[in-house]
């Protein structure tokens, strides 16, 4: 072989070589003109080169579809936990150099400098807004709800919600936002949807320089929009647009409705009802019920399940607060509902009619716990339906709205005289008893001291009528057919940086409703001790009943005649009270095992599908607001409860989760603001059975037990609730 | 911002990282290792070091990037400490125990021809391999990743492309020849097993 032939060996396979690299850069990104010519030629030419470069396209292909393995389903309680390690350890770390700049260096400056802002800052966070229970108010992100704020005008729409395959949305707009409708367009990938910005029918324009948050009525003819300080109400309409300059707007206090919230002696907001001294509001922990499961596991709520007059503040909306003033103002102009207050813990919802709106505010002063406030179309304000500053919305449950309240529960009336509970520097206590089949039972010989345990009550705000759920438990969401329900129960903890009660450590529990008895609640008073923040210049030491100088419900509240009766008087009637149990499934409660576990520091979502065979539950991740771990169960079949431990999807995911129909719909977290859409399709599932009875009770405030029987499906809360 | 609140701000950003990234960190360390509990303990630990070195992250918007690097570095680490130089043949368990059922769903669901090429090239190739068309990660990201530069990064690419081609159809060869020998096997068996064959085959035997 001469030299011009090595050379032209060489040439050749150099050639070929620079094919290989070519066709594989070709995969990655594209090749200049001068190298696409070039290789395009090349492999015209060589066959084998041509076969590689297929292969490598086959192979980048094959790579694509592997198959992604799923992670563990504790991945993140174990990084979480090891997350605290690092931070403790980093702590360490830090005061470690901190102390060796206060022997010698200039480090020490600015360590004290860094430690006088820290300070400052829980100083000031004594005054911030805190979650009752933990649930994210800002941004706003549990069902239908979408946060925006000026800095995130340059992502993506993010959909608010999707009922009936719409999609509605809130856009970034000059000087504030819309709210748009349209529909999303999905991809095969995943059937992940977005909303492709600058595209949909515009419904509402909201003028605003400050985050505001969005929920939608179900038939979006309006929505609820509100701000740190705000509550508006929006008429939606494709035809003529409405803008609200939120800032500007007042609520209408002449037309609250006459039937406010009582402000009797009976059940007036009780600021320290039990702890001593404001700085210590735990009262002791000592009354804890004590429940008794029946052999089976599987009880007949007994009329005598619950011996004890539990005394307990009950929602004001025992009173009865049927509105009777005329409308504010022409309904289709935007309202301010509520000034001056801020939501907590769970955002407004609309009820499944769309005319009502529930939530929990407190004042934005923070002079008080929240409470519970539900408005009716038509009305010139939103109406306070509790007064005891500890109370939580937990969600629809047809036309009635379930509460949560943290109360201070009392021994026996029949036993010695209450104690005032000593106050302690516990900072839980331990007073919500897990569930059993059996409504827990107090002990009334061993009840010497008031504990504060979370009750719940279903308030029906057409008729006034309260009944209390006969078991602690927080945040209870029962589903559309009326047969099982989700809640949390365990320990109760106050926050003294919030001046909030909220969930401690617990667990969330599935049952069946009919196995949780209800009894009318006509008592009033007690409500968990609520101190204010520690005091400080900017702060008084003691709640006030006093509503904030601008106008609000309380302000208007006409004080309606107390019914509130004395213990004896509830002690009694619920002996007939219970519900009949024709629907007890096997196997309940069970505790729904999800990760991480919902509870302190843990906000969480939960969302029946409309049939009551699938739950979601969301779970915050602990860093972001709005990002956790969703699960999604089929926790029901038929009448049979399937294991819950089996997991349909457990995605990271914000907290919008929602059902549309039969879909499952969330949004994992994206970069920014902005994250891909899923449409998660439900597996086909029997039909659910006849909508069981729920808990009635037979003393009037409920329908007649007879008839309960037979009844009609319980108006389902909105799709996807 | 004080200290404390940049430790509060960082730990949301770490949080966040970790709600978005998780699942494909995971399963990029799952095909590095092929070990479900490793790539479980490896994913956290990616997520502590980011965490403890989030300083050293200049541009945010890059995170996704870091991670991968971070990632790509620890699972290098543990093949390295574990001598782990390739993974292991299907009939070998990695930690010397009796084979988890999860572990065997998983050895099956990758142990596809594709799998186990992929498991027969350079530990470098194929993390460059899973970084690109996996992790989508682009070119500067991927030398960002690799702790190369572009170049050689994208000179990795290409040898880890041939080099699973090559191993790839090593793979597909070795499969036919065992389906070719599991045909011939079930052929003598059902030969075997077949009385008329049997028959004639004692026929044949008896003239």
């Amino acid at each position: 072989m001469n030299r011009q032939d090595r050379a032209a060996l060489r040439a050749a396979a150099s050639a070929h070589e620079r094919a290989r690299w070519l066709a594989s850069e070709a995969i990655d990104a594209e090749l200049s003109t001068v190298d696409a010519t070039w290789l395009s030629a090349h492999l015209s030419d060589c066959q084998e080169c041509g076969l590689v470069a297929d292969e490598y396209r086959s192979i980048h292909y094959e790579l694509r579809g592997l198959a992604l393995p799923e992670p563990p389903r504790d991945l993140w309680a174990r990084t979480a936990a090891a997350l605290d390690v690092a931070d403790r350890s980093m702590a360490r770390e830090r005061a470690s150099v901190w102390r060796r700049g206060l022997y010698g260096n200039r480090a020490f400056l600015g360590s004290a400098a860094a430690v006088g802002l820290t300070v400052i800052v829980v100083g000031l966070s004594l005054f911030s807004q805190g979650p009752l229970i933990n649930l994210p108010s800002r941004p706003s992100v549990t069902n239908q709800i979408a946060a925006v704020s000026p800095s995130a005008r340059a992502v993506a729409e993010a959909p608010v919600t999707v009922v009936d395959g719409n999609t509605y949305w809130v856009a970034p707009a000059d000087g504030g936002y819309q709210i748009r409708a349209g529909s999303a367009e999905c991809t095969g990938k995943a059937e992940s949807c977005a909303v492709t910005g600058g595209t949909g029918t515009v419904l509402g324009s909201i003028a605003s320089t400050s985050e505001v948050s969005v929920a939608i009525a179900p038939d979006a003819g309006q929505a609820a929009v509100w701000t740190d300080d705000k509550i508006v109400i929006l008429p939606l309409t494709q035809t003529a647009p409405q803008t609200v300059s939120i800032d500007l707007l007042t609520p209408h206090p002449s037309a609250a409705p006459s039937a406010a919230p009582s402000a009797s002696p009976s059940s007036a907001p009780s600021p320290s009802p039990v702890a001593t001294n404001p700085s210590t509001p735990e009262a002791t922990a000592s009354a804890a019920p004590s429940a008794t499961a029946g052999a089976t596991g599987q009880s007949t709520p007994t009329p005598t399940a619950e011996p004890t007059a539990v005394v307990t503040s009950a929602p004001t909306g025992a009173v009865t607060p049927a509105p009777t003033a005329p409308p504010a103002n022409n309904a289709s102009e935007p309202r301010a509902i509520l000034d001056g207050y801020r939501i907590v813990g769970r955002t407004p919802e609309f009820s499944a009619d769309g005319l009502w709106v529930a939530f929990a505010a407190r004042p934005a002063d923070l002079s008080t716990g929240p409470d519970v406030y539900v408005w009716h179309a038509g009305w010139g304000s939103a109406v306070a339906v509790t007064s005891s500053h500890a109370d939580a919305f937990a969600g629809w449950f047809g036309s009635r709205v379930l509460i949560s309240e943290f109360a201070t529960v009392q021994p026996s009336v029949n036993e010695t005289p209450v104690a005032t509970p000593e106050p302690t520097d516990s900072p839980a206590a331990p007073t919500t008893e897990p569930p059993t089949t059996e409504p827990p039972t107090a002990s009334p010989s061993t009840s010497s001291t008031a504990t504060v345990e979370a009750v719940s009550f279903v308030y029906d705000p057409q008729t006034g009528s309260v009944d209390r759920i006969n078991r602690p438990m927080l945040m209870p969401v029962i589903d559309p057919t009326g047969r099982y329900l989700v809640y949390w129960a365990g320990t109760v903890v106050f926050d003294r940086s919030t001046g909030l009660w909220g969930p401690g450590e617990g667990q969330l529990y599935l049952d069946a409703w009919s196995n949780v008895g209800i009894s009318p609640v006509i008592l009033a008073n007690g409500a968990a001790p609520t101190p204010t923040p520690e005091a400080t210049p900017e702060s008084t030491a003691t709640p006030t009943e006093t509503a904030p100088a601008s106008a609000t419900p309380l302000d208007t509240a006409t004080p309606l005649p107390s019914i509130a009766a004395s213990p004896e008087d509830s002690a009694g009637p619920t002996a007939e009270s219970q519900p009949s149990p024709t629907f007890s499934p096997a196997g309940l409660p069970q505790i729904l095992s999800v990760a991480p576990t919902p509870g302190a520091g843990r906000n969480w979502v939960v969302r029946w599908d409309a049939t009551g065979q699938y739950v979601a539950i969301w779970v915050a991740g602990g860093g972001a607001a709005d990002v956790g771990v969703v699960t999604l169960l089929n926790v029901a079949s038929g009448d049979q409860v399937l294991n819950t431990v089996g997991v349909l999807l457990s995605k990271a995911a914000r907290s919008n989760i929602q059902f549309d129909a039969q879909q499952f719909v969330y949004t994992s977290p994206g970069p920014g603001d902005a994250g891909s859409t899923y449409l998660f399709q439900l597996p086909a599932t029997p039909p659910a059975p006849p909508v069981t009875p729920e808990p009635v009770s037979t003393n009037g405030s409920g329908p007649d037990q007879s008839a309960t029987a037979s009844a009609a499906p319980i108006p389902t809360d909105r799709p996807g609730n | 911002m004080t200290a404390a609140a940049d430790r509060s701000a960082d730990r949301a950003f770490i949080e966040d990282l970790f709600a978005r990234h998780h699942a494909e960190i995971y399963a990029y360390l799952m095909r590095m290792m092929r070990d479900a509990d490793l790539a479980a303990d490896l994913a956290q630990d990616t997520f502590i070091r980011a965490y403890r070195a989030i300083e050293s992250l200049e541009d945010r918007a890059k995170a996704r990037a870091w991670l991968y690097q971070i990632a790509h570095r620890i699972a290098l680490d543990e093949i390295r400490h574990r001598r782990i130089v390739r993974f292991l043949p299907l009939t070998v368990e990695s930690h010397g125990a009796a084979p988890s059922a999860e572990h065997l769903a998983m050895e099956m669901r990758l142990s596809g021809p594709l799998a186990r090429a992929l498991a027969r090239i350079p530990e470098r190739q194929r993390a460059a391999l899973l970084l690109a068309e996996v992790g989508d990660l682009t070119g500067l990201e991927l030398a960002g990743a690799l702790g190369v530069s572009h170049v050689a990064a994208r000179a990795l690419l290409t040898r880890a492309r041939e080099s699973l081609r090559l191993a790839l159809a090593d793979e597909k060869r070795q499969e036919k020849e065992r389906e070719a020998a599991a045909d011939v096997a079930f052929a003598e068996k059902t030969r075997a097993a077949d009385p008329r064959r049997r028959a004639d085959d004692s026929d044949r035997a008896g003239r």
